[in-house]
């Protein structure tokens, strides 16, 4: 066979387009054989936006009002449970607390969960507890175990085949402390950088990675593509290097260019979005994320992540002056994030959108980890009498009672699962939900059965650790 | 293995080996991120200066109290060249060029130059550096470019309009002692098919349109550097790295994605890291006064070990457009570089 008739039977180069969704289904890694055949459940959602407020938000601040004691010079500490005086929502017996006015109007389109709980890892460290929220598994393993994006990248592919699957907004990886550790979990580990994240740290920014290089025009652009593209097809080398390789290659600069030169490309463009509803959003970095996270989930991102960024010892990891630090985040947060919703809604997307609003864990005043942990004390504001404000917040971790916030994705709306005690311990007392169950719970909300595993050197890895964890069905409509 | 295994020819798949594969010989594989990164910052002449950290290779030695390790090192010297031209009436092109003869070969030589607008240099006929941008000076180390004996600097340079005028100097140990080679009236300055005359010193350094240009703060090692290249896995992970698939550092594989990825292609499309590798070397390039077509068989070589074919020729002489452009030159640049010819090893 010439070259050239070689060249024409690889007609691939104008089948590109069409194949590249299928071909995205074809990774590095198998599906697990030997088991049971697994059934995926039946899809509820298409979408999932993980809220992430890294560093532990602490419940009775947040979600779950306990008992209430301003800032009072001299009060015992041990009285206090939450900082801020609860307040009503739309739902009549889900009350929530102060400065989250506007989250407390929707609550009626999902479901709060009281009772999540994380293991007793010993010393207290963020990274390994984010670690194991997002992957499912305790560090450190043998395995480099994918986020939770990453499956649903994997197993389901991309929704739009134009969009990136997994989708990770706000959170640097450079500069902001316990780097490896970030970079550890936000990653598919075995699966391949094929279903890793599309890193988005600055929403504003995000229109530069669809766009060609600075300084470069779109003509010029797509100039310089057309002018390769017909040079690879002048190539004679082209059948010394195998087809299989050459069409993942090419599949994948095709993919990117027409990310690059679609109409989807404006969803990173936050500067499209009419004013008045990007005023609505723009509480900060944070809030622009969710902005943006709405208009990817419009263009078909199968799984985003959005995170107010985890950086040790800022934001929600409070280890002193925790009543003013909440404070000032949920004027960050309680805006967007109930606008989202209502969007998400208006837009007749929130039923095939499951949103998750979640955190490593929980925070107490008093107890570090659970009751009888090892736990090191690591507030930095000890004092068994209130002296001065920095005294006056959550600042210890606490592992045994964390809320989490689901919506739409056919969750069921305004309804509360599971309780954590009245008094301290503020343990789940109610229908305890560890991170296996939350996850299988997701899972299965999108169609993925929470037993789904891959092959990594003859052995099975599961979706959810070991292939346990099971769905929390009660909270589905 | 045999030297049979080695010379074979790679075998050409069509689907994916499974677990039945027989060997045929070896299959083409995709360069890691470093390997990539390091043709790149070859072609593009961008290696980086120095390493990330020092590793030391050789077998670990007691110190030795009577010998005592040293590394040589230049003291600061301040500038003492002059800027030079052709003599008389200011002309566009001057080649200009100086004879020394060294008792040794140096240590360490380092060279600053700059010139308003452009030059390229050659020490005894190997290029060592070169310029289009004078607020820019070059500074890099000649060490190996030098040698006992008789030296000879030759210079092409080029005026743009204005002010003319080239400085350069070269500071280096010799024996024991420091020296340096500075441009001055010693200099010989000849037009195109002219005498060889004796150069014209316009101002000293510090004086003149252009100040202290060579003390500029942070001059870099620009361009062509005849020290042994910085390989990339010597150098931190970065963001255009690690999206090729270089692993975190405590991330143990024993394989790399053996795929380029939809993300990884869009870095490599539009990330501001090549771009920048693809804009220096397009500098680079451009100075060296390459017609596009003696560019793109330079590149073809350079980058795949062939000559390009007529049709091939075609398309890229319709990116490179005369050679000089440097968005054209960028672009031919990648186009190469995207290639998998480029990309996967036999």
């Amino acid at each position: 066979m010439s070259i050239q008739e070689e060249i024409a039977r690889r007609g691939f180069l104008k089948q590109l387009g069409a194949a590249s969704a299928a071909a995205l289904a074809c990774g590095g890694t198998d599906l697990w054989a030997n088991a049971e055949a697994i059934i995926h459940p039946k899809a509820k959602a298409d979408s999932c936006i993980l809220i992430w407020l890294a560093g532990g938000m602490a419940a009775p601040d947040t979600f779950d009002p306990k008992r209430y004691l301003p800032f009072e010079k001299g009060l015992e500490v041990e009285r206090i449970l939450s900082t801020f005086p609860a307040i009503d929502t739309a739902v009549d017996n889900i009350k929530i607390t102060q400065g989250m006015e506007n989250i407390a109007k929707v609550m009626d389109r999902g479901t709060l969960i009281r009772s999540a709980v994380q293991p007793d890892l010993g010393h207290i460290l963020h990274s390994r507890h984010q670690y194991h929220w997002h992957t499912g598994y305790v560090p450190p393993l043998t395995v480099a175990a994918p986020h939770i994006g990453a499956w649903m990248a994997r197993v389901l592919g991309p929704k739009n085949p134009v969009v990136p699957p997994f989708i990770n907004i706000g959170q640097r990886l450079e500069g902001v402390g316990e780097k490896e550790e970030l970079k550890a979990f936000t990653t598919a580990g075995f699966f391949g950088s094929e279903f890793g994240p599309m890193n988005l740290p600055f929403p504003k920014d995000a229109v530069r990675s669809v766009q060609p290089p600075k300084g470069m025009e779109p003509g010029r652009f797509s100039n310089r593509y057309r002018h390769y593209r017909k040079l690879i097809e002048q190539s004679p080398h082209r059948e010394l290097i195998s087809d299989y390789q050459q069409e993942s290659m090419l599949r994948s600069m095709d993919a990117a260019h027409r990310l690059l030169e679609s109409k989807e490309k404006h969803a990173f463009d936050l500067t499209r979005e009419p004013k008045e509803s990007y005023d609505r959003y723009d509480t900060g970095r944070f809030g622009r994320g969710c902005l943006l996270a709405r208009r990817l989930v419009e263009e078909g991102a199968r799984f985003v992540e959005v995170t107010t960024e985890y950086i040790p010892f800022v934001h929600w990891d409070t280890h002193e002056n925790g009543h003013s630090t909440v404070a000032r985040l949920k004027k960050e947060i309680d805006r967007p994030i109930a606008q989202l919703i209502l969007d998400l809604e208006a837009k007749g997307i929130l039923d095939r959108t499951l949103v998750v609003i979640a955190s490593e864990f929980s925070r107490d005043m008093m107890i570090e980890g659970v009751p009888g942990s090892s736990a090191k004390d690591q507030s930095r504001a000890r004092s068994k009498t209130l002296q001065e404000p920095k005294h006056y917040g959550l600042h210890r971790h606490f592992t045994g009672g964390t809320s989490v916030a689901m919506f739409g994705g056919g969750v069921k709306k305004g309804s509360l699962y599971g309780k954590t005690a009245d008094e301290r311990p503020l343990l789940a007392v109610k229908k305890p939900v560890p991170v296996e169950d939350l996850h299988a719970t997701i899972f299965t909300a999108m169609g993925i059965s929470p037993k789904t595993a891959y092959e990594v050197e003859k052995r099975p890895f599961f979706a959810t650790k070991d292939g346990i964890g099971k769905s929390v069905d009660d909270i589905f409509a | 293995m045999t030297s049979e295994a080695y010379q074979s020819r790679s075998a050409v798949l069509k689907t994916k080996p499974g677990e039945d594969y027989v060997y045929a010989g070896p299959i083409a594989k995709r360069m890691t991120a470093e390997q990539l990164i390091d043709a790149v910052w070859q072609i593009t002449g961008t290696n980086p200066a120095k390493p990330s950290g020092q590793v030391v290779r050789a077998e670990r030695t007691p110190p030795t109290p009577t010998r005592p390790a040293t590394v040589t090192t230049l003291s600061p010297t301040a500038v003492t060249a002059k800027w030079i031209w052709y003599p008389g009436v200011v002309i566009k092109k001057t080649d200009l060029r100086k004879k020394f003869t060294l008792s040794t070969k140096p240590k360490i030589a380092i060279l600053k130059a700059t010139c308003d607008n452009a030059f390229a240099m050659k020490i005894n006929g190997k290029v060592v550096a070169s310029s289009k941008e004078w607020t820019a000076p070059v500074q890099v180390d000649v060490t190996d470019a030098l040698a006992k004996g008789e030296n000879v600097i030759e210079v092409a340079a080029e005026m743009f309009g204005g002010a003319a005028g080239f400085i350069c100097q070269i500071d280096f140990i010799e024996g024991e002692k420091q020296r340096s080679i500075t441009t001055d009236k010693t200099w010989q300055a000849h037009e195109a098919d002219g005498k060889w005359l004796a150069a014209t010193e316009s101002h000293p350094h510090g004086a003149g349109p252009w100040g202290g240009v060579l003390n500029k703060k942070g001059v870099s090692s620009q361009l062509v550097s005849s020290t042994r290249p910085v390989r990339a896995a010597l150098v931190k992970n970065d963001f255009l790295m690690r999206s090729l698939g270089r692993p975190h550092r405590d991330q143990v594989v024993t394989t790399r994605p053996a795929e380029l990825t939809t993300l990884q292609a869009i870095d490599l499309s539009n990330g501001d890291i090549l771009a920048g590798y693809l804009s220096l070397g397009a500098k680079h390039t451009a100075s060296q006064g390459k017609s596009a077509d003696q560019l793109i068989h330079w590149l073809y070589r350079f980058a795949l070990s062939r000559e390009p074919n007529a049709e091939e020729l075609t398309i890229l002489s319709e990116v490179a457009g005369d050679g000089r452009d440097l968005v054209a030159v960028e672009d031919l640049l990648w186009s190469v570089f995207m290639l998998p010819e480029f990309q996967f090893v036999r």
